[in-house]
């Protein structure tokens, strides 16, 4: 079930989630986990609780059921001696959260301040490093996804493609123990895609933890050591690029995969 | 008044000249005591125009039925309420700081409501964001939502600056030398009723186009990165 790096410790494990919103089940019965250093990719149809799964994970959305555990520590809140659960409180949640970077599909970039800042601002207020450190670490994160010389701009001066780059300098900057993307490259044109995922690509080179949500299955036949595909709330299957791309069991994740083949339309 | 009357379009122009430096001693009064009112709106409307968004359930009601009144009353009772009331709970005010103080209660009542709605126009992702970062609701407060909503906040803010010098005039019933007080006064000694009534009204037009202009001037040069704000979303 496990990917490449089966001797690796658990990073996060996911078991028996659900959450609803209203009447429309978003997620049921999920489970998934994570070993460090693992690439984890989720695909399957718009609807189909990736994103949700996502945000689940560092409590965007509160799960109704179900547990999560990032580094053997339950998210979210915790159990008291006499089994009651006790809700994490904001300050918890958030000292929980800085070790979960989370690059959104709409960037999300803090439309007040440069570049720089946005990188800089978390470890400089989160973490209380000196400014000038913070500020010396963002500028190394910005060279880091080919953005050396654009520190000074406002979001709104840089493309789609150099949003998303400093959102994820602004996600490392935090020094995660997991990098959550939510389909990063959905709001971008093809060229714009490709820097991003290029930037994606030399993360995953360096065996830094991924669950990526996304609909670039060349991307993830690349880098993924595991594939999990996710229809209607559930993830029916999971297993390596090969198993899902090549051999998939499931007739959902087949029906799915014909989709992007050539023959498909 | 010796001299014969200097007239001009029927007005007696020597005499609106003549009392012109105690009409801008009283403007002083009326300005001093609006910002003062509106400064103290401000430190007290931010705080809680934010608990008003992301406070705990009870107080963020305690706060809507706090403005709901402010709002929902005529604005001559808050005077009233300040000036009769408070004396009864040992609270004795002179004129000039009940003035303050009832200013201050009408402008928390409208800048409460104004930094909410700024608040709320945010992308909710830029909350999101703050808060996946690792950042407590207040931090995202302080650092995020507010610095974005400041620009948004600038003409209501002004408009209200507006409304609070406007209602500064119902001060006149507690006897604060304010604008119109004094022109009542020297209205009831002279009888120039037109003369006095309209420098006391070119005055005030004066005072609230000149802070018109600084909102203005405000949004468009100190706060520049509007442009990022309109499209938060894909570009």
């Amino acid at each position: 079930m496990d990917g490449g790096n089966s001797s690796e410790p658990v990073l996060l494990r996911i078991e028996h989630l659900h959450k609803r919103f209203g009447t429309t089940a978003a997620l049921v019965d999920a489970s998934l986990t994570v070993r460090r250093g693992e690439r984890v990719v989720l695909i399957g149809s718009s609807g189909s609780g990736k994103s949700t799964l996502l945000r689940c994970i560092n409590h965007l959305e509160v799960p109704d059921q179900g547990s999560i555990w990032l580094d053997g520590e339950f998210m979210g809140g915790r159990f008291a001696a006499d089994g009651r659960w006790i809700q994490a409180s904001s300050g918890e949640l958030a000292r929980q959260r800085r070790h979960i970077g989370m690059v959104f599909q709409s960037f999300n970039l803090f439309a007040h301040l440069s570049a720089l800042d946005n990188v800089a601002l978390g470890p400089q207020w989160i973490l209380k490093r000196p400014k000038a450190l913070a500020r010396a670490q963002a500028r190394q994160l910005l060279a880091k996804v080919h953005l050396a010389g654009h520190e000074h701009k406002l979001p709104a001066q840089l493309s789609g493609g150099q949003q998303q780059r400093v959102a994820i300098a602004r996600a490392l900057a935090m020094g995660p123990k997991l990098m959550l993307f939510d389909e990063p490259t959905s709001a971008l044109d093809p060229r714009l895609t490709r820097e991003v995922l290029e930037v994606m690509l030399e993360l995953a080179r360096e065996q830094t933890t991924m669950l990526v949500v996304t609909h670039e299955l060349g991307f993830a036949r690349q880098v993924a050591d595991t594939v999990g595909f996710l229809e209607e709330g559930r993830i029916v299957e999971v297993g390596t690029p090969e198993q899902i791309f090549d051999r998939p069991q499931h007739p959902s994740t087949q029906a799915f995969l014909n989709c992007f083949s050539p023959g498909g339309l | 008044m010796e001299d014969a009357p200097l007239l001009f379009a029927g007005l007696d122009v020597r005499f609106m000249v003549e009392i012109f430096p105690r009409m801008v001693q009283a403007l002083l009064v009326t300005v001093q005591i609006s910002a003062l009112a509106l400064l103290l709106g401000i430190v007290l409307g931010i705080p809680l125009g934010g608990l008003r968004v992301i406070g705990p359930r009870p107080l963020q009601l305690l706060i809507q039925g706090l403005v709901s009144y402010i709002r929902g009353t005529p604005q001559i009772l808050h005077f009233l309420v300040v000036y009769f009331a408070l004396p009864g709970v040992g609270i004795l005010l002179d004129e000039y700081w009940t003035g303050v103080v009832a200013l201050t209660v009408i402008a928390v009542g409208y800048e409460v409501e104004i930094v909410r709605a700024a608040i709320e126009s945010v992308h909710k992702g830029q909350r999101e964001a703050a808060l996946a970062q690792g950042m407590t609701e207040p931090m995202a407060f302080w650092l995020i939502l507010l610095p974005q909503a400041t620009r948004r906040m600038l003409p209501a803010l002004t408009n209200e600056l507006i409304n609070v010098i406007k209602a500064s005039a119902l001060l006149s019933v507690i006897a604060v030398n304010e604008l119109t007080k004094v022109g009542n006064a020297i209205i009831y000694n002279t009888f120039y009723f037109v003369e006095v009534l309209l420098e006391v009204a070119v005055l005030y037009m004066l005072v609230i186009g000149a802070l018109s202009w600084l909102s203005k001037y405000l949004e468009n040069k100190v706060f520049s990165f509007g442009a990022a704000l309109s499209t938060p979303e894909t570009r």
